[in-house]
């Protein structure tokens, strides 16, 4: 095949049951991308086939509109009597299947890592509505390295029977919910369900259900509760149970509500200490997390946020240590973390910044770069988020925009109380 | 020849009707349906795409060309969201605009007020020189490939389909002819953008006579005219026209090359100085012609960094008035649902009586309201002290402007409050 649809094909990717996928070169737009292709079988089908016909460009529209970091992107989608193509954004690393096997496992801070980005895009997508009913190692991808994740084959019609992924993945019910099982109606929940299976398998390298046969396994699923991973991985630490436990149980209203309260678990488990040597770096999760809490940041939507996670540089700074010399050329700005910063002039104290507040934003707001006008240091053992104005350049027009809506705000204030202090005085 | 009979669908777009046709080309209004709109898509039925040996490179080419016009995204250009070349089938997806096209306002009988006419020409030559920027020349301008959709609002069509054919459809049909061609296309010289200001003269010339520049039998009898003949200017058909618009399309359509306007900026510099006498008396009766507008946008240091594209939705969220000196433009307490940027003039802001500044052209006032969020009363009062023209935005049509726009509003404002401040800060430490 050397072309699907008007996409030349660079190489096959993968192959299912209803469609292959192949890597492909979008000549228009001068990018790699993804492409789908649903076999001619599955559309002349003369029960499904219809259906799927109807379902496809609904789905395909809802699913094009989620746009979000950890998502792999829909360029595109077409339909004809017995051809059928979705073409996606290429994640060129491979599938997190990789990862869940006992020789071959990731330590857990990445692990919690990787969790954390799907709950927050899952969170995403089903905030616009979209479930995805279909989550599985092999569903989720990483392109440069394991963290860099990106959820796959969101609608469930283009799936057909959800046989395939930019890398081939197994029929199996091993990741489906027990409503799912049952073939009841399912909801947003049961994507959670699945993603606590994923973690599941990527903390211990096993599925938490095994089984010889199909039957056995839908048993199990809808029957039995599941060792808890300390038993297999002694490692695990007990947050890390729970947090499975809870994502697994059989009853959809027991499990958590949304993406968004399975994440807040990760995180303080994260920040209690997974067990494992004391962390020198900052986790994504642990970064998106701290930004998440930050006034400074309460605008930002959480693409916009994690353009910030990429971007920033994050520093611990000792007490007594010089972020800022006054009278020295300035390119970055800083946002401090935790800690303390003195602000001084003529080594005369201005003022005290406490965690939140940001120092050194002359250097972006006055756009032709400046010298700065005071000395920052740390007054106490300080953790800083340094973001250089030749990088924000670089981030979307929309985080540049919250960065600029959050200095005016700053601006204002300070006009506000300079104006106060010129007419009082 | 593979494909010309009716067709049902065009790769993956449904077929709505046919739109037009020409000698090596078709156009159709298509369904989008993954993005859920109506575009227009233009199929070519080219020679040189079936030649075996040459077909290939034919098609690279036209990827190439058609993707470098894919990234023209200009209110005034029609954009082109998708580019096929397979072996059997070319074609170029497009937006669709309802409309007609300038060939309507090109017959004697139905010819436009000059003014109108001059403010079309204007835009096209803002959008022709945003275009060359990006290394694109058009090379088949006339009437049939400007899309016209309301007032003076155009859209430039069919870029990087010189390479279809000699690109004779649209998305109206016209006939094939070489009444627009500059001289150093007809004699197969290189042609750069230049050649499209000749082509913009022929078509400004349509439009305010009414009649293109040559007339001939045949083919030949044209070329040869393009060539060789003087052309006769404007007014000599409408005598009402002034000298400089003679003189403007004289200039354009230069056989010499050099001697045109050597840039896009040149013609439309040239373009918005025509009616200034006649604009100052328009202003006054509270009338802003869309190039005014733009114009004087571009000219006031608040917008300096913003784009072409920005300053047009600028030109159109806005309200505009002309004031005589001693109006009230904002009163202290009132609410605010703007802010402004003086156009010309003066205004000052008091408060209480107070003076507490004087606003210059190209400088902002009411702006707190806005930038504050929290409390959208005025702080002051603004009366106008010399005749002036200001520039309203509405805040709740600010959300409305693409994102970039915005983040340019933001830029500007952030920087006139960091020069506040350390106004302030300079008054507070001393003095």
């Amino acid at each position: 095949m050397d072309h699907v649809a008007n996409y030349p094909v660079l190489r096959k990717l993968g192959e299912g049951a209803t469609s292959e996928v192949f890597l492909c070169q979008d000549p228009f737009r001068g990018r790699e991308v993804a492409v789908k292709r649903i076999f001619p079988e599955a559309l002349r089908d003369p029960v499904r086939g219809r259906l799927f016909r109807k379902l496809f460009f609904t789905e395909a529209s809802l699913a094009g509109k989620l746009q979000h970091p950890h998502i792999a992107q829909i360029y595109d989608a077409g339909i004809g009597e017995d051809s059928g193509y979705i073409v996606m954004e290429f994640v060129p690393g491979g599938t997190m299947e990789r990862f869940c096997v006992p020789e071959n496992l990731l330590p857990l801070e990445q692990v919690v890592d990787i969790v954390f980005k799907c709950t927050r895009a899952l969170a995403y997508a089903h905030m616009h509505g979209v479930a995805h009913r279909d989550i599985k190692p092999g569903n989720i991808l990483y392109a440069a390295s394991p963290t860099d994740v990106r959820i796959g084959d969101f609608g469930l019609a283009l799936n057909v029977h959800a046989q395939t992924t930019q890398i081939t993945g197994v029929g199996s019910p091993a990741y489906m919910s027990p409503e799912q099982i049952r073939e009841e109606l399912v909801d947003h929940r049961t994507d959670l369900y699945s993603l606590g299976v994923v973690m599941y398998q990527l903390l211990v390298g096993r599925l938490p259900f095994q089984a010889t046969n199909k039957f056995s396994m839908i048993y199990q699923i809808t029957q039995h509760d599941p060792a808890p991973p300390s038993a297999l991985r002694p490692v695990v630490p007990a947050s890390l149970d729970r947090i499975v436990r809870r994502a697994m149980q059989k009853d959809a209203a027991k499990r958590y509500h949304s993406g968004d309260e399975f994440a807040e678990d990760l995180i303080e488990a994260l920040r209690a200490g997974l067990g494992e040597a004391a962390r020198e770096t900052f986790g994504d999760a642990d970064k998106f997390a701290l930004l998440r809490s930050m006034r400074f940041f309460s605008t930002f939507i959480d693409q916009e946020l994690w353009e910030v996670v990429k971007l920033g540089i994050w520093e611990r700074v000792p007490v007594g240590k010089e972020v800022v010399q006054e009278g020295e050329a300035g390119d970055f700005f800083c946002i401090l973390i935790e800690g303390e910063m003195r602000v001084s002039k003529n080594k005369k104290l201005l003022t005290v910044l406490g965690a939140g507040e940001c120092f050194g934003e002359m250097a972006y707001l006055s756009l032709s770069g400046q010298t700065r006008g005071a000395t920052v240091a740390a007054g106490a053992d300080s953790r800083i988020l340094q973001i250089r104005v030749a990088d924000l350049e670089q981030a979307s027009v929309s985080c540049r925009s919250k960065f600029d809506r959050a200095f005016i705000g700053i601006l204002v204030d300070r006009l506000n109380l300079a104006n106060t202090r010129l007419t009082s005085g | 020849m593979a494909g010309r009979g009716q067709l049902e669908r065009i790769g993956k777009y449904p077929v709505l009707r046919k739109l037009g046709e020409g000698a090596t080309s078709e156009v159709y209004q298509c369904r989008d349906p993954f993005n859920d709109r109506d575009v227009a898509v233009k199929v070519a039925f080219p020679e040189t795409f079936q030649d075996p040996e040459r077909g290939r490179l034919y098609r690279k080419l036209f990827l190439t060309e058609a993707s470098l016009a894919g990234k023209l995204q200009h209110p005034h250009i029609c954009q082109i969201y998708d580019a096929v070349a397979e072996e059997s089938l070319h074609y170029l997806v497009m937006e669709f605009v309802d409309g007609g096209t300038l060939e309507k306002y090109c017959r004697a009988d139905s010819l436009l007020p000059v003014d109108r006419a001059v403010e079309m020409i204007f835009k096209c030559t803002r959008a022709l020189e945003f275009a060359h920027r990006l290394g694109v020349t058009h090379r088949d301008l006339k009437p049939a490939n400007i899309l016209h959709t309301g007032e003076t609002n155009v859209k430039i069509t069919d870029f990087g389909a010189a390479l279809i054919a000699s690109g004779e459809t649209t998305q109206i049909s016209s006939i094939g002819s070489p009444a627009y061609m500059s001289p150093e296309q007809v004699k197969e010289q290189t042609v750069d953008h230049r050649t499209d200001i000749y082509s913009i003269g022929v078509v400004l010339y349509h439009l305010l006579t009414g009649r293109v520049p040559f007339q001939g039998a045949n083919n030949f009898s044209l070329i040869y005219q393009i060539t060789n003949a003087k052309v006769e200017p404007p007014s000599s058909l409408r005598p009402e026209l002034p000298p400089q618009i003679d003189a403007i399309v004289l200039r354009a359509m230069a056989r010499e090359r050099d001697q045109r306007y050597p840039r896009w900026e040149d013609f439309s510099n040239a373009l918005a100085q025509v009616f200034r006498a006649e604009r100052a008396v328009a202003r006054k009766a509270q009338d802003f012609a869309d190039s005014d507008r733009f114009e004087t946008l571009r000219a006031l240091s608040f917008f300096r960094d913003f784009s072409d594209a920005e300053l047009w939705e600028v030109a159109h969220i806005s309200t505009w008035r002309h004031a005589d000196a001693g109006q009230a433009l904002m009163k202290e307490g009132a609410p605010g649902a703007d802010f402004c940027i003086l156009a010309e003039g003066e205004v000052k802001v008091t408060k209480r009586g107070k003076l507490l500044g004087v606003v210059h052209p190209g400088e902002c006032f009411g702006e707190m309201a806005y930038l504050a969020r929290k409390d959208n009363r005025r702080g002051a009062d603004v009366t106008v002290t010399a005749e002036s023209s200001v520039i309203s935005v509405p805040t709740v049509k600010l959300v409305q402007v693409s994102e970039g726009c915005q983040h340019k509003f933001d830029r500007a404002f952030m920087t006139i409050l960091v020069e506040r401040l350390s106004a302030a800060n300079v008054r507070l430490s001393g003095v």
